[in-house]
């Protein structure tokens, strides 16, 4: 049997705010799970985010995401839509992909090949 | 057609069958019935089963929806899909009707007592909604005794060689065993042991896909163990007394991952019914049943264990019978 301390949840997630004239992207890097999701929850409550016309979640560096993770993107997306702010994601890794998809939210989700991209 | 014996909108129907022709003597008369009425109609079966029905209906098969073998696997996901098919054809005035072997021949002693569960709890989660009419062919050349004698419990109405018939031996729910009661066989001596809290998720993650790649488990797999471990392990933290014990063991043909902890689940649907989209949490355990090839929940005010396992090797389809 072995105990485990676990590292920090800074070391876990990083999260990146970018403000531009027509959008905010905040750029995921590591793995949203339990015990990283308040770390997106704080960043999602920056006042630039809600002042945006555009909300992108960039996944493209996030390595996993379980239910607790998803149910932070879906809130923000939820939220979102309550302020009038368009919404979208960019795809991420095979496994946040196999996520998204086998709980339907992936077809629910505007979803851009790239955080700069015009198109939906 | 006995008319008296649909008392409840789910008819829930067994049919013991020996040998093909009996096979499609059970089945045939139900699916061209539903054609000619235009009732939609979800075929769930084996490989073999499906081929064979295939075959003697020619061109009617079209007309038919068969499900892939492989959503069969773990049998607690076909609670789901005969939800999400009963919701889509919500609109369609005819009664909706399916044709379900979970129990076939060569599924292991886990898989079966997994499929008498889920069989059981089928009559509940479906006691009340849309009128439906359920077959669950038998082999009784096949299969054991025991098997068959649990058919005979969780089915109201049994079907035997093409004649309706009534169960002297369906019982009381009281009587079937809840879907989380009971224990499992303990944990092999050989298997690799870490206990848990909010702050090791990530160390959880990490020795799931060690193994799974010492499994050689394909990418895709090791990342649905990965992922469903995980869902495991984070119900342990928020609703199991904050963290808990994974064990982890290979088997031939299956790398197997037990999870315990102190809560207990009471909702006997837990997992069974996937959460609608503005439901934001509790998608955890519908998850893991859509993840891994068998999940097995013990349960009960002393703590709980959920034990879930992946296919090593070739990954095969049902297999033929």
């Amino acid at each position: 049997m072995r105990y485990d301390a676990g590292v920090g949840a800074q070391e876990h997630l990083r999260v990146e705010t970018r403000r531009s004239e027509n959008r905010v992207v905040l750029h995921l890097t590591g793995e949203l799970d339990l015990a990283s999701s308040s770390i997106l929850e704080r960043a999602l409550e920056d006042a630039d985010v809600s002042s945006a016309p555009l909300l992108v979640l960039d996944l493209d560096e996030l390595k996993f995401v379980d239910s607790t993770g998803l149910r932070v993107i879906l809130l923000a997306h939820e939220r979102a839509r309550e302020r009038g702010q368009e919404f979208a994601i960019t795809p991420g890794s095979q496994q946040v992909q196999r996520l998204l998809s086998i709980t339907s939210v992936a077809e629910h989700m505007r979803v851009l090949a790239s955080p700069d991209d015009l198109s939906a | 057609m006995n008319l008296a014996l649909v008392e409840k909108p789910f008819r829930h129907e067994a049919l013991f069958y020996s040998g093909e022709d009996d096979f499609l003597r059970g089945t045939l008369p139900f699916l061209l019935g539903a054609l000619r009425a235009g009732e939609p109609v979800l075929v769930a079966l084996g490989e073999h089963r499906a081929e064979l029905l295939r075959q003697a209906l020619g061109r009617d098969a079209e007309r038919l929806r068969f499900l892939e073998p492989q959503a069969l696997a773990n049998p607690a996901r076909t609670t789901s899909t005969w939800r999400e098919f009963l919701t889509e054809h919500a609109q369609n005035a005819g009664v909706v009707r399916g044709i379900c072997e979970v129990a076939w021949p060569g599924r292991s002693a886990a898989e079966l007592e997994e499929c008498e569960r889920h069989e059981a709890l089928l009559n509940e989660a479906f006691a009340e909604g849309p009128a439906w009419h359920l077959l669950c062919p038998y082999d009784l050349e096949a299969l054991g005794a025991e098997t068959i004698a649990a058919a005979r419990r969780c089915h109201p109405a049994p079907m035997q060689e093409g004649v309706a018939g009534h169960s002297s031996t369906y019982g009381s729910p009281k009587r079937a065993p809840g879907p989380f009661s009971g224990s499992l066989p303990s944990p092999p001596p050989e298997h690799e042991g870490l206990a848990f809290t909010s702050r090791g998720l990530g160390a959880v993650r990490s020795l799931v896909a060690q193994h799974g790649a010492r499994a050689e488990l394909a990418e895709a797999a090791r990342e649905d163990l990965v992922l469903a471990v995980n869902e495991l392990v984070t119900n342990s933290v928020q609703y199991g007394g904050g963290g808990g014990t994974l064990r982890i063991w290979h088997e031939p043909g299956a790398l197997v991952c037990d999870v315990r902890d102190r809560g207990f689940i009471e909702d006997p649907l837990a997992g069974r019914i996937p959460p609608p989209l503005d439901q934001y949490g509790g998608r955890g355990l519908w998850l893991v049943n859509q993840l891994c090839d068998l999940v097995q929940i013990r349960s009960s005010p002393e703590g709980t264990v959920a034990r879930v396992r992946m296919r090593t090797g070739e990954r095969p389809t049902c297999a033929s019978a």
